[in-house]
């Protein structure tokens, strides 16, 4: 009898522990590969840990140039991820066709979730329709770096950056240097990616948005971008190019190497400049002003797929990941700006800041920040005025016209 | 040789040798640009040798993303692909040049009009299919949807129709079977043509990009050329990369290829000479 009900008590015990739990497996697609990917993963590693009802599978789903295509086939295909990582711009292309999930609710119930202590820009990317779709994770502006041995070889000031835009093309002609004498600059005074396949549209919309410029019309059905503000952010670009004043190549090669003296790049790199160049050789500045200043924000944010089977698990992994302890750790590790307004007060952040006036600037540069337009059409329209700006810059021709077409070939994008 | 041949050997040699160097340039800029930090890839006026030479460059490829595995993975995958094309095609081409059926050559013209539909159009239902078959993410989403493709079909249809059919007539005769008659001796005789096509489908399958990175999630499955793309320092929307890790790792990626390639050159030149009894 005793054994009987030995066995029996055995039995229940076996049971329950091989009993599969209600575990929730959750499939997030990120872009991370190499030592972010580590940290990536070990922040996974750590929810699962502390949420023994949820499993959330970290999967390499390309880099965000990438991984746009691989995600719209996928879900067409009914195999998407049910959470990922997707860049800023991308919340309104997902969420029109109903494939993200609106995470107001969500947010209502989390008591943790404060939605008033993210970053502005941060929040308003994660906007469509009024409602979020998204949390951010990352953030990043476009800043200048600047070389400051070579400031000091053109007689500039190594503490300051230019402020506003003739000061950047005086900038630029004191520190475009031909060195052998053989009529090519060897060192030029600007770099960053011009090119359209480089992503130089990022860079052309804080030129635009200096000058107060709108690219589309109050009712977000056609493009505005035509206007004096694109003129005049596109002939800037021009008078750089025609002049011999900017590199035609890729930027942070060129800065990296000293061919360039001054750089516009993404507030990410500082980190990499720090190892690369030595923390004293470069600075770091908020953009030169046009009518006003102006920089444009990047980065990624989460979002839930529709496909998700337990939006509850969902949604606890987006908050944690979200969360001021966790994205404190994150923007320490990796250079990202918090996305979390109270990250910047913790010891640690702020002790980050002090011991460097870059991080006080990278920061400053929030105030003035723009996110890229938050409609599905977005995309599309940005590719289109990108080759409109190269083909300006590039031929030194009229921007006017080029960009009428291009405005033409925007509007036709709303009527589809 | 007259004055006359000399000038025109020289002048064909010049050509030649321009040719080369326009083929081998971009190969060899890749192999010294691995050897290189980023500062001397990009240093102006460039200087052509790495000085110092980085071989650390390698070391860390292998480092910071498990390219072994992608390696592996893209030589399976690539090896049978290629093989399986060159048996289905030699099968598919064979029936299309020997055998007399309705309506023949309009669904031989069919068969190639597949060809012409653009990627973009077939990837979707094509990812439907390996779902629902329950393939994403194996190898078999990788290798089943190209072990038949008709281009390989085609190219050694025209390859055969070259091969005189009185080679066939002795053993047709005898009542050889048409397999039979397709492996002893219209294979040995398109060895070249069959090894081209081989190497075709390694280097097609090897290249690809977009399927692998579509059906497959994990690193266990990933190809080289997956792995590449992983290789890019993932700098918040700015697409920037450490050259000198992508060029090493891109050195090492092609190697395989190369292997092939040299392998496949000497069947090639052995191949014509074999086929060299027809005319």
């Amino acid at each position: 009898m005793k054994k009987t009900i030995l066995l029996i008590a055995l039995l229940v015990v076996l049971a329950a522990a091989l009993a599969p739990a209600q575990k929730a497996t959750l499939v997030l697609w990120h872009s991370y590969s190499g030592v972010r990917q580590q940290l990536f993963d070990s922040l996974i590693k750590e929810f699962n840990k502390a949420n023994p009802a949820i499993n959330v599978k970290p999967e390499y789903g390309g880099s965000l140039w990438s991984m746009r295509d691989k995600l719209l086939t996928a879900i067409a295909g009914g195999a998407g991820p049910h959470l990922a990582e997707i860049d800023s711009y991308w919340t309104p292309i997902f969420a029109k066709p109903g494939s993200l999930v609106n995470l107001e609710p969500y947010i209502a119930a989390d008591a943790r979730f404060n939605k008033a202590d993210l970053a502005r820009a941060s929040l308003q990317s994660t906007q469509y329709q009024g409602a979020s779709y998204s949390v951010p994770f990352n953030l990043s502006t476009i800043v200048m770096y600047y070389n400051k041995a070579l400031y000091k070889t053109a007689a500039l000031d190594p503490a300051r950056a230019p402020a506003d835009w003739s000061e950047l093309v005086s900038f630029c002609q004191k520190l475009t240097v031909d060195k052998n004498g053989d009529g090519t600059p060897d060192q030029r005074g600007l770099t960053f990616p011009n090119k359209a396949n480089m992503g130089a549209v990022w860079y052309w919309l804080a030129f635009f948005f200096q000058q107060e410029g709108k690219l589309f019309n109050d009712a977000l059905n056609a493009g505005a971008f035509n206007s004096a503000a694109g003129l005049a952010a596109t002939d800037l670009w021009r008078q750089l190019a025609r002049e011999g004043l900017m590199s035609m190549s890729s930027g942070s090669a060129d800065f990296e190497a000293e061919l360039a003296a001054m750089e516009l790049s993404s507030s990410s790199v500082m980190g990499r400049y720090r190892d690369n160049m030595g923390n004293a050789r470069f600075g770091l500045a908020a953009l030169p002003k046009g009518k006003v200043s102006a920089t444009v924000t990047g980065g990624g944010n989460l979002a839930m797929f529709s496909s998700c089977p337990d939006k509850k698990a969902g949604w606890a992994v987006l908050s944690w990941l979200n969360s001021t302890q966790v994205n404190k750790r994150w923007a320490l590790s990796t250079g990202s700006i918090p996305v979390r307004q109270s990250v910047l007060g913790t010891p640690e952040y702020s002790d980050y800041l002090m011991s460097d006036p870059k991080g006080n600037a990278m920061i400053a540069t929030l105030q003035d920040a723009f996110i890229r337009p938050n409609i599905p059409e977005y995309g599309d329209a940005s590719r289109i005025i990108a080759f409109a700006v190269e083909e300006a810059m590039i031929n030194d021709q009229d921007p006017k016209p080029l960009l009428d077409k291009a405005k033409a070939e925007v509007d036709a994008l709303f009527k589809k | 040789m007259s004055l006359g041949t000399g000038v025109r050997r020289t002048a064909l040699y010049a050509a030649l040798i321009i040719l080369a160097a326009v083929f081998i340039g971009p190969f060899l800029w890749m192999l010294l640009a691995s050897l290189k930090s980023t500062a001397q890839i990009f240093a102006f006026p460039p200087r052509f040798l790495p000085k110092p030479v980085i071989w650390r460059n390698y070391l860390r490829a292998w480092q910071v993303v498990p390219l072994a595995r992608f390696y592996l993975n893209s030589i399976l995958v690539s090896g049978v692909v290629a093989f399986s094309q060159v048996v289905t095609s030699a099968m598919a081409a064979y029936v299309f040049a020997r055998l007399q059926f309705p309506a023949r050559n309009l669904i031989f013209l069919i068969y190639l009009a597949v060809m012409m539909i653009p990627t973009q159009v077939t990837v979707i239902p094509l990812f439907i299919i390996v779902r629902r078959l329950g393939l994403v993410d194996t190898y078999g989403a990788l290798i089943l949807p190209f072990l038949a493709y008709p281009f390989g079909a085609f190219l050694l249809r025209q390859f055969f129709l070259t091969i005189p059919r009185e080679l066939e007539d002795a053993a047709l005769v005898d009542g050889c079977p048409r397999l039979r008659i397709l492996v002893r001796i219209i294979a040995p005789l398109s060895r070249a043509a069959m090894v081209t096509l081989g190497m075709l489908a390694f280097m097609f399958t090897w290249n690809t990009f977009f399927w692998p990175l579509l059906v497959t999630n994990t690193s266990e499955h990933f190809t080289i050329q997956v792995g590449l793309a992983m290789l890019r320092t993932q700098l918040v929307s700015a697409g920037d990369a450490d050259w000198s890790l992508l060029m090493s790792a891109t050195v090492i990626s092609i190697v395989p290829v190369l292997i092939f390639y040299l392998f496949a050159q000497k069947q090639i030149v052995r191949g014509i000479t074999m086929t060299g009894l027809k005319g």
